[in-house]
């Protein structure tokens, strides 16, 4: 080989190596978060399920539990209500048609009378979002069922004093038996009580753990339900009777712990007050930053705190002016849990009296489910979105009919602080209280729905595509 | 002793339990020198119901000695012709007793043996129990303790001769058979059998009738406990030695299972020539011919044979598989030989002089340090390996457990592919191969696949000193060559992760590049041209058959050296006759593997039955560093893409021609490798895709050595040196770094793998055929995989798999359901994904996250033990139950399974409720209904009930048949077709391998011709083989 050819050769060979090796550049995988809470079925996914845990069915049951199934696609949808009384009793189901945009409300009772009813909601067709509703005596509860069991499911914001009463409810749909601990973590630490260790929730059943009971007279329960073998999906709900001055019904759909936390809605004095509480399970103590936007123009500074391992406190929130809307965000070191539970107690109306928790948001999305949009014809319904990525978007929300969607309203949510939309009845049309809505945005939004009269209630919308 | 006899206080308990008589049948023949002493043990037993029976010729003199020592025996004169047939009277002479015992007349059983025995058939439900038998005069010399046999009737004993007893063996257990010195059978059992089979008299009686009860059911024991002492025999003169060796062939015909047969005879057959073969080099003609005599003799009497197998056949019902753990594994006979004769001091002797004879010879040929350092490298790549070939090969990646021979070859001549859903596709060449492999071994399947991989690092630096001593140049070169071929750590990490294919083609790449060469003009050969298409394309078949993507090497190869012709100078009819030679060694191989390529063209997932299903290798560097596993981690690996560099700089002339056409090779190879990762796209097994260039790198090397002295010798140390030293150096390195991968002894294999750890799952059979669905990343999941989305999944059948699952046809309808089903699970598109795959016979889902089992990194894994999508999609399946598993792994069992074999009724009994699944087409009372046949649907297959052919329908993927009840049988129609094939198949490998052993007889004949002629003088190349480059060899 002459020289001239060895050289095109050597470089040849040097050119094909260089321009492999810069075209194989391993591709870093992009950071996902993994959103927690229940999600809306993609547009592509045909069948879906959703898990409801708490409730029960029986005449003289604690929370009298109704099922409501909203269907946001302009396809009809079908859903098939199994409810489950344990693996000795056979289950029962139903078939229902939803159509285009519209809500079906199944009362529990309804389709099997069971002191521990565990409802399992099969959906096809349409995308289809599921809620649950429990009531005691006036007071109501709502939020959405859940779509997948977690191994791990905290709760912040519990109590179990004076007059409170505390249920985790552990549902097993599943053909395997359950295994699950259940720990509580205080003010003074973590309690872990035997009876609370190695719960077997026997598979095709629900199991309703007292915490009241376990954890008696403790201000501040944070409740972690671990799973040590099989799948369980967990639920609370909080009654208070009006002891500490605060009286309503309210209902937590678990979460996993994050570092970021998005709380929508926030209102105090004058008979409204909000409790943030935020539990750190992990053995890391963290400095927790809250920062407060409120509707009116003012500010005021953020609040940071530290908060040591293993321990759960309620941030005092008196700083925040008195009767101004706000919404706030948590940011944390290490992954924590914040829940606000929010209650209207005397000198407003008997009729919108209450308490409603909301276990913040943990992410944005670009779509939000919201069903049902009015819990009750004459109720005060709204809807508030705050921006989780500090940019202004604007959203649209709209409803399915069978001619297509129609838009309801198109708002602009601020870089910082929150937009509030109120549901009225000409917006909503003669089907008010029994459509669902879709919310759009263009980019990662929070959306939490607030009802009053009779009561209060707080839910989260559903998220649709990740953001 | 009677109830009367009893001590008054005696329990009454202990005077209720009924003694169960037995029948002691004593067969005397000839003088029976030892018989009153025979007579007088049972006289003096312990056993309170015992009855003892004579069988002898009419002699009063025995009658009168009977009567002299033992009274109360009966004596039945008839005309006893063998010992079997003698005993065979106690058939129709005896009646009521529950148990008989069988004795020679020169055994003396001790006073406690009979009783022990019975106490022992009942304690452990036994058919046939037997005593330990020790010497008459030296009764602390053993003599049996139950026998076992090999797979050809061979029997063997653990008992060496003379061996002392010590208790060593005492110990109740399952043996294959006890001998007819002294047994106790039972009577019921004796009778069923039809009793001995006399024709098996004298030799294998005990062996035979052992044997049939096996095959019924019935347990085999010793009883250790239970002594018996024997006179021993004379030794065997020929005419006994041809007796048993024949009945033991008789036995051998008679009792084992028509599939298992088929290999066994042959094999018998074969080892009995070889065994005579030897014995006639020896002149032992009189052994020879007893050995073949067997045969023959059992061939003239094969009428008696077969109605004797027709009726040990008809009272079968434990299949072979069960027996076989009872069996010795291997040949006794070899075991045997090398116990008796290796052992023995003379032995010892010779064999360590002709060892050092041995290792003079060796040291002669090592002497040189270029052979050492070959050596050295070749017993590392051994060592490094050796706890693959001592203890176990993990069935990780592709590598798969083999199953028997009779299987192997059933699926080979099978119309119909079992694997994944089935589909109708011709079997891969490869079980044929396999097959073969295990006959070698003598059906020791681990041991065959050890040696494949423990052998295959030394074999492929055979190759590759062999192209490369005529690519670079004898000596130094080629050995350089080989080591480097050697120590680059591609087939250490093709065995670690279970890459068998690549690793099978790492072994066949230099000899089928060095055919390509020779045949393309470029190297000069020896042999004639078709010889070497021919030995070329049997080794890129053999290749082929492993790894399907092999195939296109010789292209590679082309492609390779196309892309460099401007630096080369390869002319363009160079090249075309390249392409001609390529295309002339791919078709061969293709033709012997005819008729399994037709396969690929159908349609389906062609990709993953070409294993394009893996993960790329992100890094370029790794890939120029060879480095695709945990192997071979050291800086030093970059020394092999150094050299090459470095070769190309100072090589020249030929060497310099040769140094471009194997970086384009690498070139070409390495593109390959990266092209995935630039496509996004699946990739096939790296290792097998970078041979080409782990070849062109090692090739590369020797010509660097062949250069280095060169020019040292031409111009003297210079900055080519310089460099060539350092890159020296690095090889250096990167040897250490082999090295130290030969300390654990692996390769860093791992010790266990899913499918020992699921091999629980194969008793579940008895439930319903099923399968298995693995999903989970496609570098984690055992076996041939498909790809859905970023997982992938293979199935397997009734348990963890084997090599029949493997090589699965591109598919069809049957493929696409199983990937939907897996695609709607990973995006959650279901909730009941045990109904999707229920169908498909899936019991079990298996969702490793490890090749092994073994702890998981969480937060790698998001706690789950799979992949985010996947464990999502998981988590809210309403009909799948999670089982306990090894780490690593999460097993589901499918709450929705429909057995594979099945019939949906059409009718429940409940009101309203589906009806359920009933497993099993074969019974009686199989009710009216759909027969499910969970097998892709094809119009071949037909069933047939009691009325006829049953209407044949699709039932989404699979196969309906409406039957109206009773039993029914599935059969595949265009089985015939198959047959004409498999001859055609075994045609062209026999027509291809005379055409490389007759032109080697007739080369070596010529040579040596030549060689006489030429006195001495070295041996001349062929006139039609002189290369057109004119490279020298």
């Amino acid at each position: 080989m002459i020289g001239g050819r060895r050289s095109a050769l050597v470089v040849g060979i040097a050119a094909v190596l260089v321009l492999a090796g810069v075209l194989t550049q391993p591709e870093r995988d992009p950071e996902t978060g993994i959103a927690a809470g229940p999600r809306l079925p993609a547009a592509e996914q045909s069948t879906a399920a959703w898990f409801c845990a708490e409730g029960t069915s029986s005449p003289d049951g604690r929370a009298d539990e109704e099922i409501e199934i909203g269907n946001v696609d302009t396809r009809a949808a079908q859903a098939i209500v199994t409810v489950f009384g344990g693996s000795e009793v056979a289950p029962v189901r139903r078939k229902y048609a939803v159509a285009s945009g519209r809500v079906v409300r199944v009362r529990v009772a309804d389709i099997a009378a069971l002191p521990d009813p565990g409802v399992l909601v099969e959906v096809s067709g349409g995308r289809t979002v599921v809620e649950h509703r429990i009531s005691r005596g006036d007071d109501t509860a709502l939020g959405p069922c859940a779509r997948e069991p977690a191994s791990t499911t905290r709760f912040a914001a519990g109590t179990t004093g004076k007059g409170a009463e505390l249920w985790l409810a552990l549902f097993n749909p599943f053909p395997d038996d359950a295994i699950v601990d259940v720990r509580a973590t205080s003010e003074s630490g973590i309690r872990a009580p035997g009876s609370l260790q190695g719960l077997v929730v026997p598979r095709f059943s629900r199991l309703s753990v007292p915490m009241h009971d376990r954890v008696p007279r403790v201000d501040l329960v944070a409740t972690e339900v671990t799973t040590r073998r099989g799948r369980v999906v967990a639920e609370q709900s909080l009654a208070l009777d009006g002891s500490d001055g605060r009286r309503g019904l309210a209902l937590t759909l678990g979460s996993e712990a994050a570092r970021r936390w998005w709380f929508p809605i926030g209102l105090t004095g004058s008979g409204h007050s909000e409790r943030l509480v935020i539990s750190n399970s992990s053995a890391l103590s963290t400095r927790v930053t809250v920062t407060f936007a409120l509707d009116a123009a003012a500010a005021i500074e953020p609040q940071s705190l530290v908060l040591p391992a293993t321990s759960v406190i309620s941030v005092d929130l008196s700083r925040v002016p008195p009767d101004i809307g706000f919404s706030l965000a948590v940011a944390s070191e290490v992954p924590i849990v914040a829940e606000m539970v929010g209650s209207t107690t005397a000198p407003q109306p008997a009729d919108v009296r209450g308490i409603a928790a909301d276990l913040g948001f943990t992410s944005g999305a670009k779509e939000w489910a919201v069903v049902p949009s009015r819990l009750a014809p004459g109720s005060d319904d709204t809807i508030s979105m705050v921006s989780t990525d500090g940019r202004p978007h604007r959203v649209q929300i709209s409803r399915a009919t069978d001619a297509g969607r129609r838009v309801i309203a198109r708002v602009k949510v601020p870089a910082t602080g929150r937009v509030t939309v109120t549901l009225s009845r000409d917006a909503l049309g003669a089907l008010g209280v029994n459509v669902a809505l879709l919310v759009r945005a263009d980019g990662p939004v929070a959306v939490v729905r607030e009802s009053t009269r009779p009561g209060l209630t707080r839910s989260h919308a559903v998220r649709g595509s990740p953001s | 002793m009677d109830a009367e006899e009893l001590p008054a206080d005696a329990e009454p308990t202990e005077r209720a339990a009924p003694i169960p008589p037995v029948v002691a049948i004593v067969v005397a023949r000839g003088a029976a020198p030892h018989l009153e002493a025979c007579l007088a043990a049972f006289r003096d037993t312990d056993y309170p119901d015992l009855t003892v029976l004579v069988v002898t010729e009419a002699d009063d003199d025995l009658s009168r000695r009977v009567a002299a020592v033992m009274p109360s025996a009966f004596v039945r004169s008839v005309a006893v012709t063998s010992r079997a047939a003698g005993a065979n009277e106690a058939i129709e002479t005896v009646a009521g007793a529950p148990f008989l015992l069988f004795c020679h007349d020169d055994a003396v059983c001790e006073p406690t043996a009979v009783r022990v025995l019975v106490e022992e058939a009942y304690r452990s439900n036994a058919a046939i129990v037997g005593p330990k038998v020790v010497d008459v005069a030296r009764p602390e010399i053993l003599r049996e303790v139950g026998w076992s046999i090999d797979r050809f009737a061979v029997p063997h004993s653990d008992v060496e001769r003379d061996e002392l007893d010590q208790e060593q063996h005492d110990g109740v257990r399952d043996v294959f058979f006890v001998s007819d010195t002294c047994m106790l059978v039972r009577a019921d059992l004796f009778a069923e059998l039809g009793g001995f089979d006399a024709a098996c008299d004298p030799g294998a009686a005990d062996l035979d009738l052992c044997w049939r009860a096996r095959l019924a059911g019935a347990r085999v024991l010793i009883a250790p406990d239970a002594r018996v002492r024997h006179f021993e025999e004379d030794p065997a003169g020929d005419q006994d030695r041809a007796l048993a060796q024949r009945h033991r062939v008789r036995a051998l015909l008679v009792s084992t299972s028509s599939a298992r047969l088929l290999w066994v005879a042959p094999v018998a057959f074969l080892m009995h020539l070889v065994e005579a073969i030897i014995f006639l080099a020896r002149r032992r003609r009189d052994r020879a011919a007893i050995l073949l005599g067997a045969w023959t003799w059992n061939v003239r009497h094969f009428s008696g044979v077969r109605v004797a197998r027709q009726r040990a056949q008809a009272a079968r019902t434990v299949p072979d598989r069960e027996i076989y753990s009872l069996q010795f594994r291997g040949s006794a006979r070899v075991a045997m030989f090398l116990s008796r004769s290796l052992h023995a001091e003379d032995r010892v002797r010779v064999i360590s002089q002709r060892s050092r004879l041995a290792a003079d010879t060796a040291a002669t040929r090592f002497r040189s340090v270029r052979g050492l350092v070959l050596l050295v490298v070749a017993c590392l790549a051994v060592i490094g390996a050796r706890d693959l070939l001592i203890g176990r090969l993990a069935m990780v990646g592709q590598i798969a457990a083999w199953p028997d021979v009779s299987e192997l070859w059933r699926s080979f001549t099978s119309a119909w592919r079992f694997a994944d859903l089935g589909s109708q596709a011709p079997a891969p060449p490869l079980f044929a191969l396999v097959g073969a492999i295990r006959v070698v071994v003598l059906g020791a399947g681990g041991l065959g696949r050890g040696l494949l991989v423990v052998g295959a690092i030394p074999i492929a630096m055979i190759g590759a000193q062999r192209v490369g001593r005529r690519i670079a140049g004898s000596g130094w070169p080629g050995a350089v060559a080989a080591a480097v071929y050697g120590i680059i750590p591609l087939p250490r990490n093709a065995i670690a992760a279970g890459r068998i294919g690549p690793l099978m083609f790492y072994v066949a790449a230099p000899f089928v590049l060095l055919a390509v060469a020779q045949l393309s003009g470029w190297l000069p050969h020896q042999w004639p041209r078709r010889r070497i298409a021919v030995l070329g394309g049997l080794g890129l078949a053999v290749a082929t058959a492993w790894w399907p993507l092999a195939i296109a090497f010789p292209f590679v190869v082309l492609v390779g050296v196309l892309v460099v012709a401007p630096s080369t100078g390869d002319t363009f009819a160079g090249i075309r006759r390249a392409g001609r030679c390529a295309a002339v060694t791919t078709g061969l191989a293709l033709l012997v593997l005819f008729p399994w390529p037709i396969a690929f063209l159908g349609g389906g997932d062609r990709t993953g039955a070409l294993g394009i299903v893996f993960e790329p290798v992100g890094s370029f560097g790794d890939l120029l560093r060879f480095l695709t596993g945990s192997n071979g981690g050291s800086i030093g690996t970059w020394a092999f893409v150094v050299v090459g560099v470095v070769v190309a700089l100072v090589a020249s002339g030929d060497a310099g021609v040769w140094a471009a056409r194997l970086w384009g090779i690498a070139l070409v190879s390495w593109c390959l490798a990266a092209l995935p990762t630039w496509l996004g796209a699946p990739s096939p097994a790296v290792e097998g895709i970078l041979v080409p260039a782990a070849l062109a790198m090692a090739m590369l090397a020797g010509i660097g050595v062949s250069a280095f002295l060169g020019e040292i010798r031409r111009q003297g140390l210079g900055w080519p040196q310089a460099v060539s030293v350092i890159g020296a150096a690095g090889l250096v390195v990167a040897t250490f770094s082999f090295v130290g991968d030969t300390v654990g002894g692996r390769w860093h294999q791992p010790t266990n793998d899913w499918k020992e750890t699921l091999s629980w799952m194969s008793s579940q059979r008895d439930a319903g055929e099923f399968r298995v669905l693995w999903i989970g990343a496609p570098n984690v999941v055992p076996g041939d995989i498909h790809r859905s989305g970023a997982d992938g999944f293979a199935l397997t059948n009734n348990g963890p798999g084997d090599l029949r699952d493997t090589l699965p046809p591109p598919g069809g309808a049957g493929y696409e359901a199983a990937a939907d089903a897996v695609e709607r699970l990973r995006t959650r598109r279901t909730v009941r994904f045990g109904g999707l795959v229920g169908k498909m016979a899936v019991r079990y889902i298996a969702i490793p996250s490890r090749v092994d089992p073994g702890p998981v990194v969480e937060s790698v894994l998001d706690g789950t033990g799979s992949g985010t999508a996947l464990a999502v999609g998981l988590a809210d399946q309403l009909d799948l139950r999670e089982i306990d598993s090894a780490p690593g792994l999460r097993l589901f069992e499918n709450t929705a399974w429909i057995p594979g074999r099945t019939v949906i009724p059409v009718k429940t009994s409940v009101p309203g409720e589906s009806p359920k699944p009933v497993a099993g087409i074969d019974a009686p009372s199989t009710p009216s209904g759909t027969v499910l046949w969970s097998q892709q649907f094809s119009d071949a297959w037909e069933a047939r009930g009691r009325r006829g052919d049953l209407p044949h329908s699709r039932v989404e993927w699979a196969n309906g048949f409406a039957t109206p009840g009773g039993p029914v049988v599935v059969t595949f129609a265009r089985q015939w077709w198959r047959w004409p094939l498999v001859l055609i198949e075994l045609a062209i490998v026999l027509v291809l391998a005379r055409q490389v052993l007759r032109r080697g007889r007739s080369a070596r004949r010529r040579r040596r011709g030549q060689g006489e002629s030429a006195l001495g003088e070295p041996t001349s190349v062929e006139p039609d083989s002189v290369s057109e480059s004119g490279v020298p060899s």
